[in-house]
């Protein structure tokens, strides 16, 4: 379980409050969806996760444990991340090298790595790349990679963060499909940040945040319903959504339950 | 400005063990004043096909006829500066545009390197980052210290104060907010409209292609394989199928209801005229 505690974070001391007293837990094996306008603090707050910003007011526990100086090395190992530009974490001079680097960091021995890193290739579509240079890919493919290097160090923490913006819809669907698979086994705590609410839909739990503030949270269901929050923060519901608010009573459904009752 | 490719070959590393055939062979036209989509699965040769429209990339083999302008493989940088004044592109990625100091700045240049002087620069500026809803409070920061969907707005309205005749937008909604991006696209039709540029707008969102571009063309490993009226092309569900392309959501909506029976006139546009379509039916079979 991860949890923070009143966290207050500005880039510029005394300027701009990019965090404004955030608290909020995770729990293990739970896929929490963030969500929110253009600069409300979602990236922030997942690098002061991940121990990337750390001058933070307020405090953060992992497993019981206070996040400082001396464990945040150590505590990393648990978490990886998809950062929102994919250009941003690449490592290797391979796109394999770049999967491989990570476990090779961790100690992972050579045989579980190579399997490991084809695993998490073949999972995105991306094996037949594996010797091309990260940097020298199309747009979705470089995402693709880089969302292959976190699933093939299995962490107990992964975060998205717009990880699939660039990706073809077929493919954005593998990847959901993925993390649903992830999600059943129930030892991954899962934090995906998206602009698009139709794929929210398999959280446990949604966050909706706006000028560094936390104004809405609970399931999906009760995120859809607040309409204040969700206008607040410059927020669309799902185009079956849409309709069926529209057309119908715009109770929460599926795009299948949608088509059956029109 | 008319562009057009005859024969256009694009190969990356050419002559080395890492040769990667991009585009092959693509003859066509980009006419003067419409609103074209370019789609495709991931990899399929967008983005390499818009760099070589603009001349950020030369063909390999082939031609760009850029108004009178010609590119080549070997062509001249004053060739390829002239194309580029007319021709302005947003990046996929915002990062690989930005590079000023701070944000106006960043803005100014584009209008500055069009021969505008200082201040007209900096009105245009400020015009373009307010229309994209920058706030002025950003105006001194550096452009990279942005979140990601500001970065994005803030090479928008980069291109825009440049004031191009033809505007590529190479995924110009990836990390806008849903509000932004809707603004945003809204923003790109009013300009095609009133200023009569070209647009060309590479995307994943078959909803934004299909409600706004008038023409397709269609990508697959780096071969133009089918262009056409937009109208057509996207609701043609087995070919969208072909190509690993989804239908834009009011088609397969209005696909899924014809299968239960409920059949309209026409296949509405957008989630308006969708809601217009189905009440009348409703009424009609009341
Ligand atoms: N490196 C930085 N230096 C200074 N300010 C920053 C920096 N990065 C982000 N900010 C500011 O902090 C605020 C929160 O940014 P953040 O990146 O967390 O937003 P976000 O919710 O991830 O937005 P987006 O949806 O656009 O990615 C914004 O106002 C932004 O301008
Ligand atoms: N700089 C480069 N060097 C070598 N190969 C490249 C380079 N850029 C792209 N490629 C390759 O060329 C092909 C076409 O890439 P391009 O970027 O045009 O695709 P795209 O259609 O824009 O894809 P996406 O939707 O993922 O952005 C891909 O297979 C890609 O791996
Ligand atoms: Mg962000
Ligand atoms: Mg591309």
């Amino acid at each position: 379980m991860i949890g923070l505690e009143d966290i207050t974070y500005s880039y510029r001391t005394g300027e701009y409050k990019a965090l404004d007293h955030i608290s909020l837990t995770f729990r293990r094996g739970e896929w929490v969806s963030i969500i929110g306008h253009n600069g409300s603090g979602k990236s922030t707050l997942v690098k002061i996760l991940m121990g990337i910003l750390d001058d933070y007011e307020g405090s953060i526990t992992v497993d019981g444990e206070l996040l400082d100086e001396e464990n945040r090395i150590t505590m990393r190992k648990k978490f990886a991340i998809v950062f929102q530009n994919p250009d941003n974490q690449f490592v290797g001079a391979t796109v394999e090298d770049d999967v491989a680097f990570g476990l090779e960091n961790n100690g992972v021995p050579r045989d579980e790595m190579v399997r490991r890193t084809e695993e998490a290739l073949k999972a995105v579509n991306m094996l037949e790349f594996r010797d091309h240079e990260p940097s020298r890919l199309s747009g979705g493919q470089k995402q693709r990679v880089a969302i292959a290097s976190a699933l093939a160090m299995a962490p107990d923490v992964l975060i998205l963060d717009e990880a699939t913006s660039m990706i073809d819809p077929e493919g954005r669907r593998e990847v959901l499909d993925i993390l649903r698979t992830i999600h059943r086994r129930g030892k991954t705590t899962l934090i995906f940040i998206t602009h698009d609410l139709s794929e929210i839909e398999d959280s446990d739990h949604a966050v909706i945040m706006k000028d560094g503030q936390i104004i809405s949270e609970g399931t999906v269901e009760e995120i859809y319903k607040d309409t204040d929050a969700l206008l607040a923060s410059r927020l669309v519901l799902p185009f079956h959504m849409k309709i069926s608010k529209r057309l119908l009573d715009g109770s929460f459904l599926s795009y299948d339950e949608l088509v059956e009752r029109l | 400005m008319r562009i057009t490719f005859k024969n256009l070959t694009s190969i990356y590393h050419q002559n080395t063990p890492f040769e990667h055939l991009a585009l092959n062979d693509i003859n066509t036209t980009f006419e003067e004043g419409v609103y074209y989509g370019i789609i495709g699965h991931t990899g399929s040769g967008k983005s390499t096909m818009i760099q070589t429209l603009n001349g950020l990339l030369l063909p390999s083999r082939g031609e760009v006829h850029a108004g009178d302008i010609l590119l080549r493989r070997k062509s001249k940088q004053k060739d390829i500066h002239r194309v580029k004044k007319h021709v302005g592109m947003v990046f996929q990625f915002p990062e690989h545009q930005l590079f000023e100091e701070t944000v106006l700045k960043d803005v100014m240049f584009g209008p500055k390197n069009m021969g505008m002087d200082e201040t007209v620069a900096q009105e245009k500026a400020e015009y373009y980052l307010d229309l994209l809803n920058i706030d002025a409070s950003l105006f001194q920061s550096s452009p990279f210290d942005l979140s990601g969907g500001q970065m994005r707005k803030v090479a928008i309205a980069g291109i825009l104060a440049m004031e191009p005749e033809v505007l590529i937008l190479d995924e110009p909604t990836a990390g806008l907010d849903p509000k932004s991006h809707i603004e945003t696209m809204a923003l790109f039709k009013r300009i095609h409209q009133e200023m009569g540029i070209t647009v060309i707008l590479v995307t994943h969102d078959m909803n934004d292609v299909y409600e706004y571009t008038e023409y397709v063309k269609i990508l697959s490993g780096g071969h133009l394989v089918r262009e056409g009226r937009t109208t057509d092309l996207l609701t043609d569900e087995k070919l969208l199928e072909r190509f690993a392309l989804e239908p834009p959501d009011i088609v397969k909506l209005t696909h899924d209801l014809e299968n239960k029976g409920i059949i309209f006139d026409s296949v509405p546009r957008n989630v308006e005229q969708f809601t217009e379509l189905y009440e009348e039916w409703r009424a009609g079979n009341a």
